[in-house]
């Protein structure tokens, strides 16, 4: 294993058993998570959950109240920031508004003492790895003449032209509109991918954390709900809480038998088939279910359309709220009557047994 | 300025260094400003030092004064000038920092943020 401290070696992080506690709330509790070297793990959760704490402390900004972090084995929790190798994008644009964007990114190789000319070929070669090179007249900028956009990417050059062992990126993507965030997101999946340097992405957007990461870590209450690869947590999931975050789903009270449940008339295979007999609610997907000329009958509620796809929730006639992802093409009005179908796919299940009529997380 | 100087400390800069490269550069035309103001007031206290209107602890101000009444007047007004002048010279200063990159065309600016982000 490589432990050097260069960016393409990719580095170990490791939570074990981390806690923080700010004037009685618990921001982390028992917080473990490991970072493969040169992984982008995505922190997903709402806002409160500590991911940010957890991103904090790994920087720094905190300090931990028990547990240890550690790098490529060695412990860091007392480490002060300044010397703990890391690069951080943050939410806010944090650019320095007395220093030009070259300055700001030279900012940490001047605190290295690296050499002049040395100092201006890397800012030059940060800029133009993050796709603002070439265009000359950007670097001398100041930060309020840069758009958004530029000011995360020059954020993101001064936080990689150091080299890190880690970065760290803090709701980098929350201020910016939604054209340039898909943008910049993907940029940033490519430059950390082409460095392989471990990340660390927090983030309250679900579509962000699947589009980028390696692994995702869903959130609540000071402590991981369940961690996997996107597609893993998708089909799998743990829990309501991780299934209203991943993607929507149906709720819908049903019984196991033999590593199936039967939905609407019709018997689905479990996504993992030794779950026990008994009351489970399954997690039903929208784009499971599809609007079809015969089927299970109920009644349009609401029907929005999303450009590529429409949703609509249909009552069924025992009281149930499903709701199902079907081509924009039918457009189906509230009080028409409706037939649902499922396509078929297996479903993963939630073991509280709770009675009640389905309902819709959205 | 929170997050600057969690910027600069992610960056390797240690607390002296945040200090001096980054809250101090930034927070310019405020400290002068507040530095001036504790000059005036400083100015001020005249009144209280008059008060130790007394032969053997005599300040400089008092002397004047004393001496010839007119040039008393004369510079407390010049030093109520000065004062003023020079806060006018830092709002003037700390404006043109913020307005002036905007004096770049920013005809020029427009296109290439949207070729860019």
């Amino acid at each position: 294993m490589n432990t050097a401290h260069t960016a393409g070696a990719g580095s170990i992080v490791e939570f074990t058993g981390v806690a923080k506690e700010f004037s009685g709330h618990r921001a982390l509790t028992g917080f473990d998570l490991t970072l493969r070297p040169g992984e982008l793990v995505a922190l997903l959760g709402p806002s409160g959950c500590g991911k940010t704490t957890a991103l904090r402390v790994l920087a720094g900004l905190e300090s931990t109240d028990a547990g240890s972090i550690t790098i490529n084995g060695v412990d860091i929790s007392r480490l002060p920031t300044s010397r703990r190798d890391m690069g951080m994008v943050f939410q806010s644009y944090s650019l320095f508004p007395h220093l030009s964007a070259q300055q700001n990114i030279e900012f940490g190789l001047r605190m290295r003492k690296v050499d002049g000319a040395e100092q201006r070929r890397r800012a030059r070669a940060a800029l133009s790895l993050v796709g603002l090179g070439g265009l000359g007249g950007l670097s001398d900028r100041y930060a309020h003449q840069l758009s958004g956009g530029q000011q995360q990417r020059v954020a993101l050059a001064r936080a990689l032209v150091t080299e890190p062992r880690v970065l760290l990126l803090d709701e980098p993507l929350s201020a910016l509109d939604a054209r340039v965030r898909v943008r910049l997101r993907e940029e940033i999946r490519r430059i950390q991918t082409e460095l392989g340097v471990t990340t660390l992405f927090v983030t309250h957007d679900q579509d962000e954390a699947l589009a980028v990461a390696d692994r995702l870590a869903v959130m609540r209450d000071s402590a991981i709900e369940q961690i996997g690869t996107p597609e893993d947590l998708y089909s799998r999931l743990a829990s309501p809480f991780v299934a209203s975050f991943v993607g929507l789903s149906n709720l819908v009270p049903d019984l196991v038998s033999d590593g199936s449940v039967v939905v609407l008339g019709r018997r689905l295979p479990l996504v993992d088939p030794s779950q026990p007999d008994g009351r489970v609610r399954v997690f039903l997907r929208p784009e499971d279910l599809e609007l079809a000329p015969t089927g299970v009958p109920g009644e349009v509620m609401a029907s929005s359309f999303l450009g590529s796809l429409r949703r609509t929730s249909v009552r069924l006639d025992d009281g149930a709220i499903l709701s199902v992802r079907h081509s924009v093409r039918l457009r189906p009005a509230p009080g028409e009557r409706v037939h649902l179908r499922l396509t078929g796919a297996a479903v993963s299940v939630d073991p509280a047994a709770v009675t009640g009529p389905a309902r819709s997380l959205v | 300025m929170r997050t600057l100087s969690e910027a600069a400390r992610t960056l390797g800069a240690g607390r002296g260094t945040v200090l001096v490269r980054v809250l101090v550069p930034n927070l310019r035309r405020g400290l002068l400003a507040g530095a001036f103001i504790s000059v005036a007031v400083v100015l001020g206290e005249f009144t209280i030092a008059s008060l130790l209107n007394r032969v053997n602890l005599q300040t400089a101000l008092l002397v004047v004064s004393k001496d010839d009444p007119y040039t008393a007047v004369i510079m407390s007004l010049l030093a109520l000038a000065i004062a003023f002048i020079l806060l006018l010279a830092i709002g003037r200063l700390g404006a043109e920092r913020a307005r002036g990159p905007r004096r770049r065309p920013s005809t020029r600016r427009r296109p290439r943020s949207k070729g860019q982000p």
